[in-house]
């Protein structure tokens, strides 16, 4: 397989008034064509900025710094606004997590999903366009796509507006298509809907995946990889069925835990005390010793390095055995 | 004796061009003391409107709610809340943003009591103490704490008229998973503490199947089914119940995992709901009859269901 996307040691820090806020510390991953990989992680750990960088859309003041960061061989770090165009919509798709507020309200389904091959596929003309649109929305199956060209967004419910998102995301058939939490506001019934047209495009299309999710049981059952993360950092990484039946890094572990399993057991749930880090005040050694059972003196002191272990990345001095 | 009896209860709310909108429509249930009731289905099913009818924010269009054996309509307001209280989805939403800790707990008291400054602050600190917070934490403002505090602190003001019955309506679906779990365990531990009951609404239906004794799935303001939790879980009957199962990813039942897709998606509108049984726009089993007759509620296999097949 061929390697589509590779992060090396990527750092995003912004300088604020406090001090200097380093919201991604020194992650590397890689995502290889037709893969799907998941991210977990608590609000906060640094999940979505990650994916904004791959896209370019990070704020001014964020401070990007990586070994390597490139796309099918290019390097993302040196392109300018126009090269970013290319990348942005055409080769990497992106799915949002609330559907109702990334349409535009002020314009029709079809204007925005016109705007995007206006963009990226210009030897397209008008009729055309609208062809494509059409076969689009059949493609993430809207019944009636014909009527809903002129629609609104309000005249959607959520699971039609999502359909809409995907369809955008999907306009020039990118290699990866990064999916931000996209079925979070979306009721239990529409989310299977969506997970099974986001499977069923990627099969068809050959996609890479970045799935996005705080739903562990969502991301076991349609990633291959995953990499959870903790304020910042991918603490453990690897095949996702393995990291999920035994977990190395004892946060892992207690995400795992504390979500009530599906069987009789009404005994106490396994909660992680403390909160997350203050990002502006990182302690010194391993970012999550405060919170860990498994903890020594050790992890207050040194902040532990990646390794290889059982198959998979890990940054902890004491994995769970 | 049941805490909380609910018999026909129907809440409708008129639209223009003289239609209506039938959001609880005919529920019956009742909840005992120390017992959790577990209320699902999708965003629009009339979750939250059943809140708030019981809650009196909504006013009921007709049927009776027994508050221990006492009519609704024979309590006064301030009785009413002495026996019911709510904690809210949105931890950050619901507190108000310029008062302190303590007088957000207190909040109820001052209004329904003649209690002091002196005792709300001493009410104030036992209850943050009952919650997990710090006492010291009193004098703060709801900016100043975490997500999973905030809603401690909702907990708390919802018991400090100490009632018998609580109605959390998603309390931890803004919650991360690791903080979820932490008042899930809190409510768990209140509930045996202080003999409470709760109505917990949620739409992930593992929390339901954790924290719940029994179950009501709703489906556009009617009941699908309701009974005990193993058999709502373990052996569902009805088939919206089953492809709420089905979509959640969690049951690892081969009847569930094989179950047919929904025909439809989307929920029809409760402006023009189907005739015969509601759900057969959507249902993968559904037979020419479910479209002409409206089905009644029925105890089947030892819970009430609402279907035909």
């Amino acid at each position: 397989m061929k390697k589509l996307l590779e992060v090396k040691n990527l750092s995003i820090r912004f300088e604020t008034k406090k001090g200097v806020a380093h919201a991604v510390r020194d992650i590397s991953f890689d995502v290889f064509e037709g893969e799907t990989l998941g991210v977990v992680g608590e609000s906060g750990c640094g999940k979505s900025i990650t994916n904004m960088a791959i896209l370019g859309l990070l704020p001014e003041n964020a401070i990007v710094t990586a070994d390597k960061l490139e796309f099918e061989g290019e390097d993302l770090l040196s392109l300018n606004d126009k090269s970013w165009q290319k990348i942005r919509g055409g080769k990497v798709g992106m799915i949002f997590q609330d559907p109702m507020s990334s349409l535009n309200p002020c314009y029709t389904v079809e204007y925005q999903l016109n705007e995007v091959l206006k963009i990226h596929r210009p030897e397209l003309n008008k009729a055309q366009r609208t062809d494509k649109v059409l076969s689009l929305l059949r493609d993430v199956g809207i019944p009636a796509p014909k009527e809903r060209l002129s629609a609104y967004p309000h005249e959607l419910s959520g699971g039609m507006s999502q359909r809409v998102m995907i369809a955008m995301a999907i306009a020039c058939d990118p290699k990866l298509l990064i999916a931000d939490e996209p079925t979070t506001a979306l009721d239990v019934t529409v989310q299977g809907q969506i997970l099974d047209l986001l499977a069923g495009l990627q099969k068809s299309k050959g996609m890479s995946v970045i799935f996005v999710s705080h739903d562990l049981s969502v991301v076991r059952d349609i990633t291959d990889k995953i990499q959870v993360m903790y304020a910042g950092e991918v603490i453990e990484s690897g095949q996702t069925d393995k990291v999920i039946t035994s977990p190395l890094h004892p946060y892992t572990k207690g995400l795992l835990d504390s979500i009530p399993s599906f069987n009789d057991d009404k005994s106490e749930l396994f909660s992680i005390p403390g909160i997350v880090p203050d990002l502006l005040a990182r302690p010194k050694g391993c970012q999550f010793a405060k919170r860990c059972f498994n903890r020594s003196e050790k992890c207050d002191e040194q902040w532990p390095k990646i390794e290889q272990r059982e198959e998979r990345t890990l940054r902890c001095f004491h994995p769970v055995s | 004796m049941s805490v909380l009896k609910v018999e026909n209860l129907k809440t409708f709310y008129p639209v223009k061009g003289g239609k209506v909108v039938k959001a609880v429509n005919n529920l019956s249930f009742t909840l005992e003391e120390n017992q959790t009731l577990g209320i699902v289905g999708e965003s629009g099913c009339g979750k939250s409107t059943l809140a708030k009818t019981l809650m009196a924010l909504e006013e009921k269009t007709a049927g009776s709610i027994f508050f221990g054996g006492k009519e609704s309509a024979q309590m006064s307001l301030k009785e009413r809340y002495q026996y019911i209280q709510m904690v809210f989805q949105d931890p950050l939403d619901s507190l108000n943003p310029r008062k302190k800790a303590w007088e957000i707990i207190t909040d109820p008291m001052m209004i329904n009591t003649n209690a002091s400054k002196k005792e709300c602050i001493k009410k104030a600190s036992e209850l943050m103490e009952l919650v997990g917070l710090r006492t010291e934490q009193i004098y703060k403002y709801p900016h100043m704490f975490s997500g999973g505090q905030r809603q401690r602190l909702g907990i708390a003001r919802s018991l400090v008229l100490n009632p018998k019955v609580l109605i959390l309506d998603e309390p931890v679906s803004a919650l991360d998973v690791s903080i979820q779990a932490q008042i899930l365990n809190l409510l768990k531990k209140l509930q045996k503490e202080m003999k409470l009951s709760y109505i917990f609404i949620s739409h992930d239906l593992s929390v339901v199947n954790y924290i719940a004794d029994k179950t009501l799935v709703m489906y556009l303001g009617k009941v699908s089914e309701y009974g005990h939790n193993d058999q709502i879980f373990n052996s569902p009957y009805h088939p919206y119940t089953k492809t709420l199962l089905k979509s959640a990813h969690i049951s690892s039942s081969n009847e569930i995992k094989e179950f047919p897709k929904l025909i439809d998606t989307e929920l029809p509108s409760p402006l023009n709901p189907p005739s015969g049984c509601f759900f057969h726009t959507r249902c993968p089993v559904a037979k020419d009859e479910c479209s002409k007759i409206i089905p009644p509620v029925e105890i089947k296999r030892e819970r009430e269901v609402s279907c035909l097949l």
